[in-house]
């Protein structure tokens, strides 16, 4: 499929008007080509009801409940196609999505990054410095949201820095080293953001280590569910950060393992950014109808780029607000939103079912 | 480790209390103080406001009312028909999980059959379940019960092995109630030679409407018919074993299709009348039930793209995946049948209970005798597939529960 136009402009170029057609006929294209390619997606379509889809809207396209990818290897390219199978990072549930990548997705994760990315640190590689540990990346064929995340992101970077040792400990002679080498020069620090807050910012407070990295450009995303379960936001986190470290910019963003390549950056004004070749969807957790800016719900994720999977447009299980279309004050076109936090989860088989009921009562 | 019931003994004290029970005789069939003690329990909780919002606690103790156990007495007497039937002696019930009032029936009937019982009870038991063993513990302080209390014991703990291998090794019958796993796993631990078992298994529920009878049904008959449909299914949200998770619609092409449209209206009424609130993850795996079952071409029509409650899900052939892969929370599958004998070949031995509406007698019979291949042990009319019935799973709970001495 040819998504270049998607690439040729800014990220955030388009406003509304421009975008939606073009986006919603990318995403129409893609649900016919995973109807013929993959037949467990084929057998959802036919089995809803209408399933002759004659709308062009884009929030008509089906879109497939993100679980789905945890039970079953839906793919659209031969076994032989496949050059790596992605895995979800699995730190909350034992079962871990799998996604099938092919050349071309892959190729198209990594420019819809690159554009995306330049947007928000420039188009110079920096200094990176990467708040994990080496090991992630022992597999190449194979590999969870964590690993793809640090090698996408390393592609923006040079003379890149592990600052943990395999058992998760900072490195920090070694670090301070790097800092001294690098002084002066914008630094770009990667990481997500449960690992910075428990293996670099609480380990800095409880050893008093003065660590300043005023040229720093933090992005960090991924790995909320902890963060929220110890009742820290996302302001909070940043002030907390900037604190400790002196860093300034700090970009959060919201992304998964089943939509790699278009993920949504936080801007200078706190919101998350829709980038051209993507679109979200707040829909109320009940009727799945879509709803208003600035209304509470679903996320929906749309992406142009699953081009050897029938991910383009899923449903998740987060919640989440769109604050407006095209107008942030940030000067990026597009919508922006929040993510509010993750559904709180049911567990259906046993017990714990009845318990829901019963409490409910 | 921990003792619910009698109150005030130590969690280590579990061994002396069973030591204690074993050694003590059982009571006669019926015995007034058995009767006495059922009734009391009844009462306080039907008069306790806190139990009106758990409907299935409400159902337990209608059950156990004087005027009901006298019935069941009437039962027995009539079954029992002048042979001598005595209690087996203790017997070891494991409750299940996901029904939290199952443990009630089981320990009660045995209860009244003279036996001695020790009940596990799950650890995600509810609520009401504390509360329940609240107010059976307040009963059993008055001295009158202290028989009771001498020989009824209810704990809980983890699935530790030593603790199920003494409560099985000096017991006369075991009861484990389901899951499969739950069975598998207590039936490694050996019982006594002379001991027995009564086993409940996982199980699939349904039930089989016949399409004509909703077609020209009043207005009325049909809410009726959706309303005791909706505690069929809701009240454990669809995870009692007996829950309908099927409807088979039994008719002609377009008498099926118009009485689906009808009954499926009315239920969704009921629902929003009843205010039935859920997470809404719920409804999502709802959702993600319907387009796993599509996915891999279980299930050929959704009724709805998003999560819609009651959510249908459209099979030609009812197989053992249909049946594990059902997860309960609101989703219906739904079949069409011409005739209701036709069914027979569809059911195995995984299913219980068939809920049925608009059969005569005589269509109900010819279709029981010919369950051959082990499914389906309870025909019963919609409304009433969780009422707990003294032969449950095919077993007569008086004659497992006792034991007969014959004369001659």
């Amino acid at each position: 499929m040819n998504l270049e136009r998607f690439f040729q402009e800014e990220p955030f170029a388009w406003g509304a008007d421009e975008k939606n057609g073009i986006l919603s006929d990318a995403l129409w294209k893609l649900t016919e080509k995973h109807r013929k390619a993959c037949e467990m997606y084929r057998r959802i379509l036919e089995a809803l009801p209408n399933g002759t889809f004659n709308s062009k809207r884009i929030d008509q396209v089906p879109t497939l409940p993100i679980g789905l990818f945890k039970r079953y290897d839906l793919k659209s390219v031969s076994p032989k196609a496949v050059v790596r199978v992605l895995t979800s990072s699995g730190t909350t549930s034992q079962t871990v999505s799998r996604i099938f990548l092919d050349k071309e997705t892959s190729v198209l994760q990594t420019k819809a990054l690159t554009c995306i990315m330049r947007s928000f640190i420039g188009p110079k590689r920096l200094p990176m410095i990467l708040v994990d540990s080496q090991n992630v990346l022992e597999r190449k064929d194979s590999m969870n949201a964590r690993g793809a995340g640090l090698v996408g992101l390393s592609l923006f970077g040079r003379d890149h820095f592990y600052m943990l040792d395999e058992s998760m400990r900072v490195r920090w002679e070694e670090l301070g080293a790097f800092l001294k080498e690098h002084a002066g020069e914008k630094i770009l620090i990667f990481g997500f953001t449960s690992m910075i807050w428990q293996y670099f910012l609480e380990e800095a407070r409880a050893g008093k280590r003065d660590i300043s990295v005023r040229n720093g450009l933090l992005v960090h995303g991924g790995g909320w569910k902890k963060l929220q379960s110890l009742g820290i936001s996302n302001d909070e986190f940043k002030k907390a950060i900037r604190n400790q470290f002196q860093i300034e910019q700090i970009h959060n963003f919201y992304g998964m393992a089943e939509q790699v390549g278009s993920i949504f950056m936080e801007c200078e004004r706190g919101y998350l950014h829709v980038p051209n070749c993507s679109d979200i969807i707040i829909r109320d957790g009940r009727s799945l109808e879509a709803l208003r800016n600035r209304k509470k719900g679903i996320i929906q994720v749309l992406s142009v780029l699953p081009q050897s999977y029938p991910g383009h447009s899923l449903l998740t299980e987060d919640e989440g607000m769109i604050e407006g279309e095209d107008d942030c004050r940030c000067g990026r076109k597009g919508k922006y939103f929040q993510v509010l936090g993750r559904l709180p989860q049911v567990e259906l088989r046993g017990c714990s079912d009845v318990y829901a009921y019963g409490e409910s009562h | 480790m921990e003792v619910l019931s009698p109150a005030n003994v130590k969690a280590m004290d579990y061994q002396e209390i069973l030591e204690s029970i074993l050694k003590r005789e059982p009571f006669k069939p019926f015995d007034p103080v058995l009767m006495a003690f059922a009734k009391d329990v009844s009462d306080a909780v039907l008069s306790d406001r806190h139990f009106r919002g758990y409907p299935d606690m409400m159902a337990a103790a209608h059950w156990m009312r004087a005027s009901h156990i006298k019935e069941v007495r009437e039962r027995y007497e009539s079954r029992r028909q002048g042979r001598i039937w005595l209690p087996r002696g203790t017997v070891v019930h494991f409750a299940p999980a996901n029904v939290d009032t199952v443990f009630i029936y089981s320990w009660i009937i045995s209860f009244l059959l003279g036996n001695k019982n020790i009940i596990r009870l799950s650890q995600g038991r509810g609520q009401q379940v504390n509360a329940f063993l609240q107010a059976v513990n307040g009963l059993l302080e008055n001295k009158r019960y202290q028989p009771v209390s001498d020989r009824n014991m209810f704990i809980c703990y983890g699935h530790e092995e030593t603790v199920t291998g003494s409560l099985c090794a000096q017991c006369d019958v075991r009861v484990i109630w389901g899951g499969d796993e739950t069975v598998r796993l207590i039936r490694q631990v050996p019982l006594p030679p002379y001991a027995t078992e009564i086993v409940f298994a996982d199980k699939f529920s349904l039930a089989a409407i016949k399409s004509k009878a909703v077609t020209i049904s009043t207005e009325n008959d049909l809410n009726d018919l959706a309303g005791k449909f909706y505690n069929d299914a809701f009240w454990f949200n669809q995870n009692a074993c007996s829950s309908p998770r099927m409807v088979v619609w039994i008719g002609s092409k377009s008498d099926n299709e118009r009485a689906k449209k009808l009954f499926w209206d009315a239920l969704k009424k009921v629902i929003e009348r009843n205010g039935l609130k859920e997470d809404v993850a719920v409804g999502l795996n709802r959702m993600l039930t319907g387009y796993s079952f599509a996915a891999e071409g279980l299930a050929d029509r959704l009724s709805s793209q998003g999560t819609e409650r009651p959510y249908r899900l459209h099979i030609n052939d009812l197989s053992d995946r249909v049946r594990t892969q059902h997860a309960g929370g609101g989703v219906f599958l739904e079949m069409e049948l011409s005739s209701l004998s036709l069914l027979t070949r569809h059911v195995t031995r995984k299913d219980q209970t068939l809920s049925v509406y608009g059969f005569d007698k005589d269509e109900l019979s010819e279709f029981s005798s010919g369950l051959l291949n082990g499914g389906v042990n309870r025909v019963v009319q919609v409304g009433q597939a969780l009422e707990f019935d003294l032969i449950w799973d095919g077993f007569d709970l008086f004659t497992y529960l006792s034991r007969e001495i014959t004369v001659k």
